[in-house]
């Protein structure tokens, strides 16, 4: 990271939005965890199918349901020394009262890719664009979710198609 | 919304009143965390071929005094694996390419009595895949003959480092591996030793190959490549 990184973050005071927003979905409406499978699907061609883990915080704004979400997703890589992961967060949004939804999203991902005890790491923007299918059990919603979700650094794109299964808890 | 809801608390409203505002702040740092992502190019390394090992790529290069024309040629078969013959004007080298990493053929032979002998015949690992900033490799052939009641040793080892360097040309600007690759090979023979030691370093740009490479006193840089 250079001065621009530093001269970014001190500028907008990424940690305190991050705790603010934190906050703000600490009254959230809803809670709950995804997991799932998600696939290589666009160049990644060293990667295997890796799993993914969620939890994230909801609220309704008008005709949307908000999600703010930490995701980390675990890779390894076709060579057995090699992993590449993702953490980061996300805002996705979707429609919790329609049986079969749109989602759409974006994040940011620190990004980590090893091999041999050898690191490698960095930033990268994530959006995702998908489908999920919802079930309610009281206040309990079920949901698989399809999406395709892409990874950029300005540079380069790749891509991943996810198929993950979430619980939603309505507070 | 309901403020009906949040005026029983401060707190809550407070919170509530700052997470709006959190909103638009959060878009610039997205934004922000996009320009930091600009700098540090982990996907597009994660993601590129460094080596587009296909029939008919070819690159060119050049150097203080020499001119260099790379090409792989149509597949072939040793050792039942499927490898690329690479020409280098015209001196062949066989190349296979898998999840673990970049092998090449090698073949030692020892002349004794007339007769052609082979002490080893395989590949060996030349780069680790993928390539990462700091990840060092070695790899070693070693096997022995007896000829004549006495033993006929040869070895052959790979060692080596990755690292991130910098590479700006007509052709590419931007991130590039540098793979130093130390070779030794060694032939232990009735009654002499031969230790020939092989220093190369490479520079690999993604989805190009190797941009600059030094041999020996040469430094050769690419000038011109196609690929299919």
């Amino acid at each position: 990271m250079g001065i621009t990184s530093l001269f970014i973050l001190l500028t907008f005071d990424f940690f305190q939005v991050l705790l603010t927003m934190f906050l703000f979905y600490l009254t959230a409406l809803s809670v709950g965890i995804e997991g799932g499978y998600s696939q290589p699907a666009v160049r990644f061609n060293n990667l295997n199918a890796g799993t993914a883990f969620v939890l994230f915080a909801g609220r309704d704004f008008k005709i949307i349901n908000s999600t703010l979400a930490f995701e980390t997703r675990f890779y390894r890589g076709e060579n057995a020394g090699y992993s590449f992961t993702t953490t980061g967060i996300r805002f996705e949004m979707s429609q919790r009262n329609w049986r079969f939804s749109p989602v759409i999203g974006c994040g940011a991902d620190y990004v980590t890719r090893s091999i041999n005890k050898n690191r490698e790491s960095g930033f990268a923007f994530n959006y995702r664009i998908g489908l999920l299918i919802n079930f309610f059990i009281n206040r309990l919603r079920i949901y698989p979710k399809f999406c395709y979700e892409g990874i950029t650094d300005s540079q380069e794109q790749a891509g991943f198609f996810n198929i993950k299964l979430g619980l939603d808890y309505e507070l | 919304m309901n403020f009906n809801y949040v005026s029983h608390s401060n707190i809550i409203y407070y919170t509530f009143y700052q997470g709006k505002r959190a909103y638009s702040v959060m878009c610039f740092a997205l934004i922000a965390l996009l320009l930091l992502s600009c700098e540090n190019h982990i996907i597009q390394r994660a993601s590129s071929d460094y080596f587009p090992l296909d029939e008919g790529n070819w690159w060119r290069y050049t150097s203080a005094n020499d001119t260099l024309f790379i090409e792989v040629e149509p597949l072939d078969t040793i050792l039942n694996v499927e490898c690329f013959p690479i020409s280098a004007d015209g001196y062949v080298t066989y190349r296979t390419k898998d999840d673990n990493g970049i092998s090449d053929y090698i073949n030692i032979v020892y002349n004794f009595s007339g007769e052609t002998y082979t002490i080893i015949e395989d590949f060996i690992m030349r780069i680790e895949l993928p390539l990462l900033d700091g990840n060092t490799f070695n790899d070693s052939l070693v096997d022995s003959l007896e000829l004549s009641g006495e033993w006929v040793k040869a070895a052959y080892h790979v060692s080596g480092v990755v690292s991130v360097d910098e590479y700006s040309s007509g052709l590419y600007d931007g991130d590039v591996y540098r793979v130093e690759i130390s070779v030794r090979e060694t032939l232990m023979a009735i009654d002499t030793t031969i230790i020939n030691d092989t220093y190369v370093e490479e520079l690999y740009a993604p989805d190009i190959g190797v941009v600059q490479f030094l041999a020996g006193n040469s430094e050769y840089h690419l000038i011109a490549y196609h690929l299919n």
